[in-house]
């Protein structure tokens, strides 16, 4: 039997739909705001102009003095996945201004050269966006702002200038971060220099990348702090020492050689009293013994509709190998067009027209590879 | 009577003229500006001014660095963009005020030592902006006692700003051009001993000024990253975007190449342009 809906019941329902959505709602927002995104953000300050050298979480400076900024990211070895779609924005109060081509990330190869991309979205509105951040991996940035030369003064406190920096993901609450500035007046800092000793504590907190190969090695990039107090770094397992050279305070670039068994090892660091730093860092070796491995597609996300070539970098790659890409969510197959072997560890192929729009997984000889391709 | 016979007029010439000289100061030597980017209008330009003084000069002395008027100074922040070291002297910590923009001149104390004559000074000044029209523009340093009007030693030598790139009208577009590598730092073949690291640039660039994706692969060893700036780059390749890394030479040793691949992804005009950056790891 079918029951007529009057208009009361129409409302009625209506109201305890929207009534429901709205607790759902609520739920959500509530378990997103409970839940806390899992990484620790850095944020600290120097004054270049004050000759500073170690980072502060506030500092002193005077009008028209130059401070650098330095946030690192980091996500902890314990997280079970990686998190997607990482994004980042930046605020500061008024009287500080962001110098033009000083953004500068050792983790995302931005410099001077290609600075002016990142920036605009930085400090926009729209902020920076990750594709991921992978457990233990990082994102650092480092830039320089300039206090206003006509930062007013008010008599009866001392000025303070907030820098803030947002994190956000997708069913996370956000995680903001800040920075203060104090001004202080116009009498000139004296101009004896100071020589200071430095302590260093060097403190080591995540690594890029975690994966390599056991035929290839792979250079990786480290971030922490006080860096300039590491003597060495070397495989824990096996104390052999690793190829690395410091970068700055905050990165170590380092090599993992070729060669080490598959599985998990670690890294340890000695600081310049030779004592091993707690902290280590593990990092696993695939295996790619006598097969044919691509590690990397450049670039690794393309258009449809259009054909394109690729470049795939790996090892063992004779112009032979049969190299086909799967589509994740379909699991269609089709092989990549006009191999051309540059040498055994580059080639070039073609994506055809026809590849339709989704993330891929690249095969090589029917073995499924690290590497991945996006086509938009 | 004539109070000179015309045989003295040379003599008297000359003279004059050794007067003029000893009273003139005396001239810097091994002085040499490089600028970080030739290229009209480009900001962020680092200048290293090096020179060495013919005279000694004692504390508390000055160092006065006049810029051309076409070079913008308006970004130098002098206290964290300038730095100065060598002479034999200790140099004061630099301030603000040590920079004038009206003028560009930029005024160095020091209050120790003297300066030596033959003992290298190194100036950097960062944040400069060169002028928006390429052609010979000058920078003249000179050093004295504190506060000085006379210098001890000066010298004026011309820095030429050049466009690196070719102007065209907009309405002419280039035919389809590969990109090229080039300026290989350090010179090739490059030695590294087994077990080291090694700073290696070099220099992608592209007329057309596309953005271009490029791959580094080392036939052995390894390499810190894929460079910095990362791929793809997507500005500025027409006047030449320099890509760094580190080498890494924990692989095989003897003759060995880092292959770099470009790509400017245009339709037609060729494919990837390779080269084979040639490494010997001993």
């Amino acid at each position: 039997m079918r029951v007529p809906l009057n208009r009361t019941t129409v409302l009625r329902i209506a109201i305890v739909g929207i009534f429901v959505f709205g607790v759902l709602f609520a739920f959500r927002e509530a378990a997103i705001r409970e839940t806390p995104l899992p990484v620790e953000v850095f944020h600290k300050v120097r004054n270049l102009s004050a000759q500073e050298r170690e980072w502060n979480i506030a500092t002193v400076a005077q009008p028209g003095d130059v401070i650098e900024h330095f946030v690192l990211i980091h996500a902890p070895d314990a997280n079970v996945s990686e998190l997607p779609r990482v994004r980042l924005s930046i605020d500061s109060t008024s009287g500080e201004v962001y110098r033009p081509d000083t953004l500068e990330s050792a983790s995302r190869g931005i410099g001077s050269e290609n600075a002016g991309e990142y920036e605009q979205r930085l400090f926009g509105k729209t902020g920076m966006t990750l594709a991921r951040i992978a457990p233990g991996e990082f994102m650092d940035l480092r830039w320089q702002s300039k206090v206003s030369d006509d930062v007013a003064f008010d008599q009866k406190s001392a000025p303070l200038i907030e820098s803030e920096i947002s994190v956000n993901a997708p069913s996370y609450s956000s995680l903001v971060s800040k920075t203060l500035i104090s001004l202080f007046s116009t009498i000139e800092r004296p101009r004896a220099i100071v020589r200071k000793t430095i302590e260093y504590d060097p403190i080591v907190l995540g690594m890029n990348t975690r994966r390599t190969y056991e035929d290839i090695g792979a250079g990786v990039v480290i971030a922490g702090q006080d860096f300039g107090g590491i003597s060495n770094v070397r495989i824990a397992e096996s104390k052999k020492q690793l190829a690395w050279r410091i970068e700055s305070d905050e990165v170590i670039e380092a090599s993992i050689p070729a060669g080490l068994t598959p599985g998990d090892h670690t890294i340890e660091f000695l600081d310049d009293k030779n004592n091993t730093l707690a902290k280590t860092l593990v990092f696993s070796v695939l295996p790619s013994k006598d097969r044919a491995v691509v590690v990397q597609a450049t670039p690794d996300i393309i258009e449809s509709g259009t054909r394109r070539t690729i470049v795939l970098q790996g090892i063992r790659l004779s112009p032979d190998v049969h190299i086909q890409l799967r589509d994740q969510s379909k699991g269609k197959l089709f092989a990549l067009e006009n191999q051309n072997q540059i040498n055994d560890r580059v080639l070039s192929a073609d994506v055809p027209e026809s590849a339709a729009s989704g993330s891929y997984t690249i095969f090589v000889n029917d073995r499924e590879q690290e590497a991945r391709l996006r086509i938009n | 009577m004539r109070l000179f016979s015309k045989q003295f007029i040379p003599i008297v010439v000359v003279l004059f003229a050794a007067c003029v000289i000893v009273t003139r100061a005396a001239t810097l030597t091994n002085f040499s500006v490089t600028l970080s980017d030739l290229t009209p209008s480009k900001s962020s330009v680092t200048q290293t001014i090096k020179f060495e003084s013919i005279s000694s000069v004692g504390a508390p002395g000055d160092l006065v660095i006049t810029f051309d008027s076409a070079f913008d100074l308006t970004n130098v922040a002098a206290s964290a963009d300038v730095t100065v070291s060598g002479g034999g002297v200790t140099w004061d910590s630099v301030q603000n005020s040590d920079l004038n923009n009206g003028t560009n001149k930029l005024t160095l104390g020091w209050n120790t030592g003297s300066l030596n004559p033959g003992n290298e000074v190194t100036v950097a000044v960062r944040f400069t902006k060169n002028p928006s029209s390429s052609g010979a523009y000058t920078l003249t340093v000179s050093v004295g006692p504190n506060g000085f009007s006379t210098p001890t030693d000066s010298r004026t030598i011309p820095v030429r700003i050049t466009p690196s790139g070719v102007v065209v009208s907009g309405t002419v577009p280039y035919p389809e051009t590969n990109p090229t590598i080039t300026g290989i730092s350090p010179t090739e073949t490059i030695i590294v001993n087994s077990g080291g690291t090694q700073p290696i640039s070099f220099v992608i660039t592209d007329v057309n000024g596309n953005n271009i994706d490029y791959t580094v692969t080392p036939s052995t060893g390894t390499i810190s990253a894929t460079g910095t700036p990362a791929t793809p780059l997507v500005s500025g390749t027409a006047s030449g975007v320099t890509v760094t890394f580190t080498y890494f030479a924990d692989g095989a040793t003897g003759a060995q190449t880092i292959t770099v691949t470009a790509d400017d992804n245009e339709a037609t005009g060729g494919g990837i342009v390779t080269y084979d950056i040639q490494l010997f790891i001993i």
